[in-house]
């Protein structure tokens, strides 16, 4: 967090007197009481990746705990064989770079703007931003409104709508206001236009917020599933976490009961996957870009929220 | 409010001392010299207005017989019609309950995990594992709920999931956990533990940070042992933060967790998992029944709003700290 201050800390507690017994066994317990803490938060994810990389029928018996027992590829050769999967991570990768690009350039045209100290209607729009983040229509004339100017069929859907968001405009417009004013001065003496100062000086200078707010876009969308399960009315342009989504729905108990119990045969083959060790590929497709993405970005993710919460 | 009062910056007309004429003279100067600005802001007034204004007066569905024909301005009133169905309604009431126990059990148990976590990791010496244990307990919040819930279907599956062995190590008969009533709540209230636990802790864990390092010397030279160091110094120093967030929860109490509901919702406990925000989604965007709906969501919004109001007016006469 502030690591100024915590080596200050860590001085101090290092000059303390020497610690009394009871706080050494203290200190012992927490270590191992947070080491196990961080292995059960982890763990998970680890199990659900050794059972995609297994036999889905040999995994029925349990007992993987550690290292898949029959490796495999198959479940993932599967999963992107699938049309429904790979048509629905398209449209998930679309939608979340899409949305990355255009959120990020539309909230810094306005948190450009918006960084200039005054101009007639600077407070009023101000005002018209936040108070629709404390009133609201609600779900059902949203969704109504959706309906009727058709978004409920199109990929756009996922996009338009979702430009705006008030905090990240905040976040990148504080950032703008701390740019020197001087800057833009010279870029206005050297006949810069607005836009073109913003896109050659402010951008450019704002690289660090923006892969920061970039990435934070990047995984809200690319882990949102209700727009497409509840909004969306073609099945085909469902992004892949709503079409887990929906496999959850339609898995039922007695299929994987099935399959526990009898041999499956599909296309009058017997096979070794099962639908769900296939799914669970699916949910590792799903989830390794983050878990790749996170070490970059967990520290600017920490420091965005401190900002966002002392702020708001 | 605190971002308002930033973005506020008035050029009045009483302070510039200008007559009507002049003002408006320099206003429109103004306003032309920064035309390229509101270009700029164009693409926002349209979309914010689009998306986030034409819904507002979309309430008034509540008090109306939508017909799809006749769109939501021309439908007929029928008064407090869908108000009166609901509040006679077994399922609303039943939805309202099952959003406060929840709400409650909540409170009760995954409220103070990210202060006693964050307590616990004040303590820790090395600086590095510290690091450590944050960089894995903040993972879980970047994942969707959809993975998580697909995850705890591994480990409770009675296929060959992980808790069904060890309970069959002991001897015991598999447990299909995801669909019993009985396992419920504490796979709701566990998953939300694991998900949240140290991503809620970070606001504690700054604000811990900036308590006075000077007064933990003073107390461990007058001989406070590190259990009075925490319970005295650390404690008070994230009290605020704790009513805070407190008051926050209270605004919503009545809309737990869509997400995770939803995803754990099954046949078999919906008696006990049907609350309030899915129930509005089920009557309204799955039966359609888009007036009923929309009566029940303004109805625990404008609670919602009250309760928030109401905790941080007490908080403020008992102990001055508030939201507002």
């Amino acid at each position: 967090m502030n690591s100024k201050k915590n080596q200050k800390t860590q001085k101090i507690q290092g000059s303390r007197i020497k610690r009394s017994t009871g706080e050494k066994i203290f200190d012992g317990v927490n270590v191992i009481f947070l080491a196990i803490f961080s292995f059960t938060t982890f763990y998970p994810f680890w199990y659900v990746l050794i059972r995609s990389l297994n036999t889905g029928r040999d995994a029925l018996k349990g007992g993987i705990w550690f290292l898949p027992r029959e490796f495999t590829w198959e479940n993932y050769t599967f999963a992107f064989n699938d049309a429904r999967i790979f048509r629905s991570l398209g449209v998930s990768v679309f939608i979340t770079v899409a949305l990355i690009v255009l959120s990020l350039f539309f909230t810094c045209m306005v948190a450009y703007a918006m960084s200039i100290k005054y101009f007639p209607g600077r407070s009023l729009f101000a005002f018209y931003w936040y108070f629709t983040t404390m009133f609201g229509g609600g779900m059902i004339p949203y969704f109504l409104l959706l309906r009727t100017l058709g978004l409920n069929k199109s990929i756009w859907l996922y996009i338009i709508p979702e430009i705006y968001s008030f905090s990240k405009f905040i976040m990148i417009r504080t950032y703008f206001q701390n740019i020197p004013y001087e800057l833009r001065e010279s870029a206005e003496m050297d006949g810069a236009g607005h836009l073109k100062t913003m896109m050659k000086i402010y951008m450019p200078l704002a690289k660090p917020m923006l892969a920061t707010q970039g990435l934070m876009i990047g995984v809200s969308q690319w882990n949102s599933w209700y727009t497409g399960v509840y909004y969306q009315a073609k099945a085909e342009l469902q992004p892949a976490a709503s079409v887990l989504k929906m496999m959850m729905t339609e898995a039922t108990a007695s299929l994987a009961e099935a399959e526990a119990k009898g041999d499956v045969i599909r296309l009058g083959k017997m096979v070794t996957y099962t639908s769900e060790s296939i799914q669970y590929a699916f949910v590792m497709i799903l989830t390794i870009p983050i878990i790749i993405a996170y070490p970059f970005v967990q520290k600017y993710f920490v420091k965005g929220m401190l900002v966002g919460s002392v702020k708001g | 409010m605190a971002q308002i009062k930033s973005l506020v910056s008035k050029v009045s007309k009483e302070k510039l001392h200008l007559s009507d004429k002049a003002y408006w003279k320099k206003m429109r100067r103004l306003i032309w010299k920064h035309r390229v600005l509101y270009l700029l802001l164009l693409p926002a007034v349209v979309n914010i207005f689009i998306f986030k204004y034409i819904p507002m007066p979309g309430i008034q569905i509540a008090w109306k017989d939508y017909s799809y024909k006749k769109g939501i301005w021309g439908s007929d009133w029928v008064g407090w019609k869908y108000f009166r169905q609901f509040l006679a309604s077994s399922e609303f009431w039943n939805a309202t309950r099952n959003t406060l126990v929840i709400s409650l059990l909540k409170l009760a148990f995954c409220f103070p995990v990210p202060i006693i976590f964050a307590l616990l990791l004040n303590e820790l010496r090395s600086e590095k594992f510290k690091k450590v244990v944050q960089f894995f307990t903040y993972l879980p919040h970047f994942i969707s709920w959809v993975v998580v819930v697909y995850i705890m279907r591994a480990l409770f599956s009675p296929y060959g999931g992980l808790i069904n062995d060890i309970r069959n190590a002991f001897g015991q008969e598999s447990i299909f956990f995801m669909g019993l009533k009985s396992t419920f709540y504490p796979l709701l209230l566990l998953s939300s533990i694991w998900k949240n636990v140290g991503w809620s802790s970070i606001i504690y864990i700054a604000a811990l940070a900036g308590a006075d390092q000077e007064l933990y010397e003073a107390a461990r030279v007058d001989g406070a042992s590190r259990f009075q160091r925490a319970w005295h110094i650390s404690l008070p120093a994230i009290i605020p933060t704790i009513v805070l967030l407190f008051i926050m929860e209270m605004g919503d109490l009545l809309s737990v967790g869509l997400d995770q509901v939803l995803l754990l919702q099954q046949p078999a406990n919906y008696s006990i998992s049907s609350v309030l925000n899915t129930y509005t989604l089920r009557t309204g965007i799955e039966l359609g029944k888009f007036e009923y709906a929309t009566a029940i969501g303004l109805t625990t919004s404008f609670i919602g709003f009250v309760m928030t109001y109401t905790t941080n007016k007490i908080s403020k006469k008992v102990s001055d700290i508030s939201l507002w």
